[in-house]
């Protein structure tokens, strides 16, 4: 995990940061999975995934529709696309 | 509500003679409030009660009569709570601390969703209500008891926010067999440490303040060897 580096936001980072939470190997994830249908999150995970988002990454996007996004399906490359987006490549 | 407060700000640990340092206990984020059961609710709780959720935690197939469910909804119930989303009011789940005992410091707490979906707003909504026990009362840990066969749905929270301190074999019968009762323990000071990135979500951003970077989180005792 990357958390060495603090001031990068990346795919790997966000890769590294869903295993820990989720309590899973971070070879097992890919861009392409999916939070909750391929990784299996539950609940708490999910909300801890969000709260990283939202506080670590300053993802205002995620917290403004929180409530309305469908996370069953959210990838963790929809959420880097997301991320840079909004011009964040890195802080 | 206050930064300091929704942070974990009151408590033993901060504790002041001061009167202006009076905050009220936390109960709204951005997401998601905590709002009083009141009459209006009680058609789709019992309505819940006779189904699929019935089943998995409080009448465990029984129908109590109206009376009956009135008890079991309130009895022992030290504060209860309908977590309800802030963009269209609609009940999310239902929170409650029971059973408290202020000689020893504890009580129980559990979580109630009223919806399928698996939604990261009603955790939030959990959290807030946590902090708002832990400010009210001077709890040193919160205990949930769980069937078995809910203990999926908590299972990246052990290690991290719980740990499991008891388990009573085959206490449950559902479906031709015998299930375990689990009892988890949740701790102030694990929930004061662990908490914080989940309560600062709930902050707009402004006022959102810097938590430990993901890898200090904490444990709270036991491994996840169960998985």
């Amino acid at each position: 995990m990357n958390t060495s580096s603090p001031t990068l936001y990346t795919r790997d980072a966000l890769i590294a940061a869903v295993a820990e939470i989720g309590d899973l190997a971070p070879t097992d994830i890919s861009g392409e999975s999916r939070l909750v249908e391929d990784l299996g999150l539950d609940s708490i995970a999910l909300a801890e995934v969000v709260a990283y988002l939202i506080v670590d990454w300053e993802m205002e996007s995620v917290a403004a529709d929180l409530e309305e996004r469908d996370w069953a399906s959210v990838t963790i490359d929809a959420i880097c696309r997301e991320y840079r987006s909004r011009g964040r490549t890195s802080r | 509500m206050t930064e300091a407060r929704l942070l974990g700000g009151g408590g033993l640990e901060g504790a002041s003679t001061d009167p202006s340092a009076f905050a009220p206990a936390p109960m709204r984020g951005r997401h998601v409030y905590l709002r009083a059961i009141v009459p209006e609710d009680y058609r789709l709780l019992q309505q819940l009660d006779a189904g699929e959720l019935g089943l998995r935690w409080r009448t465990r197939g029984a129908t109590p009569s109206p009376e009956q469910w009135m008890q079991l909804t309130w009895n022992s119930v030290l504060a209860q709570f309908v977590v309800t989303r802030t963009s269209d009011r609609r009940a999310l789940g239902v929170v409650m601390a029971y059973r408290p005992s202020f000689q020893d410091g504890h009580a129980q707490f559990a979580v109630v969703s009223l919806e399928k979906r698996r939604s990261p707003v009603l955790v939030l909504g959990c959290a807030i209500f946590l902090e708002y026990v832990f400010t009210c009362w001077n709890f040193h840990k919160l205990y949930m008891e769980l069937p078995e066969w809910n203990l999926s749905q908590f299972a990246s929270g052990l290690g991290k926010y719980f740990q499991i301190e008891g388990r009573l074999r085959n206490h449950l019968f559902y479906d031709g067999q015998h299930w375990d009762e689990i009892i988890m323990g949740l701790y102030r000071s694990t929930w004061r440490e662990n908490g914080k990135r989940l309560l600062a979500a709930e902050q707009p951003g402004p006022s959102r303040p810097r938590v430990p970077r993901i890898r200090s989180l904490s444990t709270a005792g036991s491994d996840r060897s169960w998985k």
